[in-house]
């Protein structure tokens, strides 16, 4: 190698820019699949064949679960490191705060090898930290094809950890589990575990726990819904992002311009009632975007978080979602902007709540994704930019996937 | 968020060596954060794939390459731009000082076509091989010790004070 030139280029490059592209990126992937343009009937019929000729079902156990004992927490500090949690028993009293998949811990993740029993299915802690095994659910599911692809069964937990919404393999469709009481309310939508090949399912509860948008994946032509636990009503919605459910089943959806699938120049704002007929359609201040890939929606219904199109990533809005206008800037701390940007949920009118999750060694050294993920969960002041510690543990894992939830009381 | 698994990680251990890249290879700081963007959005979707693969980065730094040379080609985007500062300065600069050297390569750089800064990236920025450079931009060993050979000359051409920067390259071009 030319010493010079290599030292001359590597001087020059030191002038990049030292932006974090995380937000930005996750907010542009999530837009891309989110956004329901395309429909693909080949590829879901041949997903449709795949699935029946070779389907491999792990972390369906069923039956009745076992007696109750909590496992011992591990002597390492690392939530995963001990013995398996027994299953979650049908009625349980405490606030369910997360899920995590482990995958077996398999070198590769789900893709290295395939996860099977008792140890590929959803893994919860409750509020006391206790873990449990989701044993009626479905966590992880092979489906091989050219050796690869597998998929994972969705999973949500409300914003008071009193509700689970999951995939049940064996009945081929979404539930709600009510915790404390054990009642499962099957979702009324088709769901054969064809569909969830390919097509992730993204389920985001309201406030309450009362209503469930099913969102699927940008690759199918299968409308998104919300589904209302109480009356067992289904709405479809109309195509967009979710933004969030308001209290009284209506939901905020941005939508792209033709063209204009990353929604760069201009979103648009739409409004439905509970009926899911559209109320109401805006744009959005073109100085800002949604640069979330949470819910935007505070609980008022009407208050978006959004970010201002400048250099820094530290400018945020309020907007209203029924004008589009920005009403309210924010300029929110270095250390905090990130996942403040990107909430998990609303905790108030101007908190969020935040789980976010950092490797440890391993994966910034550029040595591979093995080793240790560290969750915090935070409620984090907008108006302040304060962040209160709610919640922090580790886990030992090739790759993970990371629920949280349980955050009111 | 789960299909993501790991993306977050990766694009925060491997951004800031992704944006260097994509700064050489676009010599703007807003294009290169665009670029690194566009090119992980693009991937995105297929991330739980890479991963089994086994290299994500090596298919990132491929589909950011391959990004940079056929967004330009498709879109002109990262053609050359007004500049206030004058190409030609009539005298050349000092590059026994470390600064104006970095300067100068900079804007001789930007003068260059997307291929053929591509090409000087890979090979003397990521000290790739003729082969390996091949591979990353889906192109024959000879177009790159072509592209090579055009690129330094430009260089030279367009300044000629780089010259005792280039003296021990021409070996290394046909590596």
């Amino acid at each position: 190698m030319s010493a010079r030139l290599h030292e001359a280029l590597r001087d020059l490059a030191e002038e990049a820019p030292r932006t974090d592209l995380t937000d930005r990126v996750l907010a542009g992937a999530r837009r891309r699949r989110r956004v329901r343009t395309v429909a693909a009937p080949v590829l879901a019929a041949a997903a449709a064949v795949i699935v029946a000729a070779g389907a491999t079902l792990a972390g369906t156990t069923g039956g009745t679960p076992e007696p109750v004992t909590p496992a011992n927490p591990p002597r390492t500090g690392i939530v995963n490191d001990g013995p398996l949690p027994p299953p979650l028993p049908k009625r349980h009293p405490e606030a369910i705060t997360s899920a995590f998949l482990d995958h077996c811990k398999n070198p590769g993740g789900p893709n290295g090898k395939t996860p099977r029993g008792d140890c590929a299915q959803w893994r919860l802690t409750d509020r006391s930290g206790r873990q449990w095994r989701l044993s009626d659910g479905t966590g992880t599911y092979q489906t091989r094809v050219n050796d690869y692809m597998n998929g994972r069964g969705p999973l949500e937990i409300s914003a008071d950890g009193r509700r689970l919404a999951y995939y049940r393999a064996d009945e081929q469709r979404f539930v709600v589990r009510d915790v404390p009481t054990g009642r499962v309310i099957p979702v009324r939508y088709p769901a054969p575990l064809a569909d969830l090949l390919g097509n992730y399912h993204d389920l985001t509860f309201s406030r309450d726990g009362r209503y469930l948008a099913v969102s699927p994946d940008v690759t199918t032509t299968k409308r998104a819904v919300l589904f209302d636990t109480a009356t067992g009503a289904v709405v479809p919605l109309p195509d967009g992002q979710l933004l969030g459910i308001r209290a009284d089943g209506g939901v905020a959806l941005a939508t792209p311009r033709r063209g204009d699938e990353r929604m760069r120049k201009a979103t648009t704002l739409m409004l439905t009632g509970p009926d899911g007929r559209v109320l109401s359609r805006t744009t959005l201040d073109p100085r800002t975007e949604l640069g979330t890939t949470g819910p935007a929606l505070s609980p008022d219904g009407h208050t978006l978080l959004v970010r201002m199109k400048t250099r820094s990533m530290l400018d945020h809005a309020f907007a209203d979602v029924r004008t589009g206008k920005v009403t309210r800037r924010l300029r929110l701390p270095e250390k905090v902007a990130q996942v403040a940007g990107s909430p998990t949920g609303w905790v108030g009118p101007t908190q969020v709540f935040t789980g976010s999750t950092k490797t440890g060694r391993g994966d910034a050294s550029g040595e591979g994704i093995d080793g240790l993920f560290r969750i915090t969960r935070s409620v984090i002041d907008l108006n302040t930019g304060h962040e209160t510690r709610m919640q922090a543990f580790t886990l030992r894992a090739n790759q993970i996937a990371f629920v949280s939830g349980g955050y009111l009381r | 968020m789960a299909r993501y698994d790991g993306l977050a990680e990766f694009v925060v251990g491997r951004g800031p060596g992704l944006l260097r890249a994509a700064y050489l290879l676009t010599g703007d700081g807003h294009l290169a954060e665009d670029l690194v963007q566009s090119t992980l959005v693009k991937v995105a979707p297929r991330w739980e794939r890479i991963v089994a693969a086994g290299d994500p980065e090596a298919y990132v730094r491929r589909a950011l390459y391959n990004e940079h040379v056929n967004g330009w080609r498709r879109f002109g985007r990262f053609g050359e731009r007004p500049s206030a500062a004058t190409p030609e300065t009539g005298r050349h600069p000092d590059h026994a000082d470390d600064a104006v050297r970095t300067l100068v390569l900079a804007r001789a750089l930007r003068r260059l076509t997307p291929r053929q800064r591509a090409v000087l990236v890979l090979r003397f920025y990521e000290d790739r091989t003729a082969a390996e450079t091949a591979r990353l931009l889906d192109c024959s060993v000879g177009t790159v010790k072509s592209q090579t050979h055009r690129a330094l000359a430009r260089l030279r051409l367009l300044e000629p004070g780089l010259a005792d920067l280039l003296n021990d390259v021409n070996v290394e071009a046909n590596r």
